[in-house]
């Protein structure tokens, strides 16, 4: 039986629109935010350009409002004051399009479910209620899973990874999920050697093919060579400027 | 008397066959919620709800009600009060439930404590399955077929939010609904559970072969199918003991459940022994 599609969010168009090379990846206009039940900007008037395309990384010491950053891009922070948009929409309008990629200890990864599984999630965007994954989500996630050199650990639970196989398991998610754009929250941190090599490729690749990332970061050394763009924050501010 | 007649003498009685069904029925919803409840860290709230429930058992008792009705509203309300209270964190989620679960408890109590009889309302507290009737059977097996539709049809979604709710919020799914849907099914389980093992002991059920199931396997699927195995036999076996022994059916159900997951416990230890842990 095939079921109607029933989005997640009313709001949400998840058709996969070309991305227009002239509308921005992200946009971030004066944009103040706060988390929930404080009274502190954790950002304040953050302007903010990102083209399609680029690979741009978010400096700055640790409580400099990087990983705030990105979940005001991934619409799971409201705005005090200014504007964001991603691909031109209003963010949290375009869940399909985004790829939000938070530290490590955001998840419970002693749940009981497979890197396979965890993996296929990426896909329940274009699901929505109801409609259960299809051989072919199945193997979307099983393509992303090969292309970060996970599939011996595919049946694997989720708690048996380490952490840089926990990082890739996360970055295949994205991949499966088609998002266009893509926002790490510091997924080199205290991984291994193999895992710096295949998401370094792997995130080349995918900007060979259009799609947008966003990387918090700690690493100052390689700022040069692998990103096109850099935004420094300090203290919720951003140093400098940085527009499309 | 052989095993077979000694297992098959006690359901010679009809009410013992209507308990049996009513145990299994009760087992199934329990158990199957209870994998979430572990998994999600809710057992406070499950005891809470469980507790929350008697003032409007008492209510629609003393008005001549459907007791079950009364349960459900009051089992409803307090899920989403819950809910309510925490939703914008000025009050803690623990806090929330505290002062909801010890506040509804009183009420019940001040209620009961209006009737001259006490003894009216002992099957509510502590459970008497040998006294279903079919209407409650009905009433359970609704609530049964609810609890497990609703877990199949969302699972992909209630799985995703248990673990990654940033993802689901990502994705606009969102994670407080399923939160709100997830309370209301245990709610409801509460109610069906109150009949067979009483509103003192019924998160036992909601907890305790869940979290024995999980000491034996880390797989979602299996997890609920193993959870409820243990508390059909948990329930079974209180029915055997009631029937037997003379002694209170809920209380031996709950035993039954404890015995089960000490086994397990024992189970998961010389595992891990084995395997060099």
């Amino acid at each position: 039986m095939i079921l109607m599609f029933i989005p997640y969010d009313k709001a949400t168009p998840t058709s996969h629109t070309q991305a227009r090379s002239d509308v921005p990846a992200l946009e971030l206009t004066q944009v103040s935010a706060r988390y929930p039940g404080t009274h502190q900007l954790a950002l304040q008037e953050i302007q903010f350009c990102v083209k399609p395309a680029t690979r741009v990384a978010l400096v700055g010491p640790n409580g400099s409002g990087k990983s705030t950053l990105l979940k005001v891009a991934a619409g799971l922070l409201p705005l005090v004051s200014g504007t964001a948009r991603v691909f031109g929409e209003p963010v949290g309008q375009m869940h399909a399009r985004v790829a939000y990629l938070p530290q490590r200890g955001e998840l419970d990864w002693k749940f009981p479910i497979s890197l396979r599984k965890l993996v296929l999630t990426g896909r329940y965007v274009h699901l929505g209620w109801l409609r259960q994954p299809s051989r072919q989500d199945w193997a979307l996630a099983d393509e992303a899973i090969a292309r970060m050199r996970l599939t011996d650990l595919a049946e694997r639970q989720i708690s048996e990874l380490s952490g840089g196989q926990q990082q890739r398991a996360l970055i295949a998610r994205a991949i499966a999920q088609d998002a266009d754009l893509l926002l790490l929250d510091e997924p080199l941190n205290a991984v291994d050697v193999t895992t710096r090599e295949v998401v370094s490729q792997v995130l080349a690749e995918l900007q060979q093919h259009g799609k947008t990332v966003l990387i918090a970061t700690h690493d100052l050394d390689h700022l040069d060579t692998q990103f096109d763009a850099a935004l420094y924050l300090v203290d919720g501010r951003q140093v400098g400027k940085t527009g499309c | 008397m052989n095993l077979i007649e000694l297992l098959v003498a006690p359901f010679r009685y009809g009410f013992m066959q209507t308990a049996a069904l009513a145990g299994i029925l009760v087992a199934v919803t329990c158990a199957t919620l209870g994998v979430y409840v572990v998994l999600r860290r809710m057992a406070f709230i499950g005891d809470a709800l469980s507790h929350t429930v008697l003032p409007g058992l008492v209510i629609a008792y003393l008005n001549q009600w459907n007791i079950f009705g009364g349960a459900i509203v009051a089992g409803v309300l307090t899920s989403l009060a819950i809910g309510w209270l925490s939703r914008r964190r000025e009050v803690r989620e623990d806090t929330a439930i505290g002062i909801l679960f010890t506040g509804m408890f009183a009420l019940g109590i001040l209620l009961i404590s209006t009737v001259r009889s006490f003894r009216d309302f002992t099957h509510m507290l502590f459970g008497y399955i040998l006294g279903v009737t079919n209407d409650q059977l009905i009433t359970i097996g609704v609530i049964t077929l609810i609890v497990i539709v609703t877990l199949i049809a969302l699972h992909k979604e209630l799985e995703l939010t248990s673990f990654d709710s940033l993802h689901a919020a990502t994705i606009g799914l969102r994670a407080d609904w399923l939160r709100y849907v997830l309370l209301v099914l245990m709610a409801l389980a509460v109610v069906a559970a109150i009949q067979a093992v009483g509103v003192v002991l019924t998160s036992a059920l909601l907890v305790v072969p869940a979290a024995a199931a999980s000491l034996l396997t880390n797989r979602l699927p299996k997890m609920m199918v193993l959870s409820s195995v243990i508390a059909i036999a948990s329930a079974l076996a209180g029915l055997y003991a009631s029937y037997y022994l003379d002694v209170a059916s809920g209380a031996s159900i709950v035993l039954a459940c404890i015995a089960c997951f000490a086994v397990a416990w024992a189970v998961r230890a010389v595992r891990e022994r084995r395997a060099g842990y």
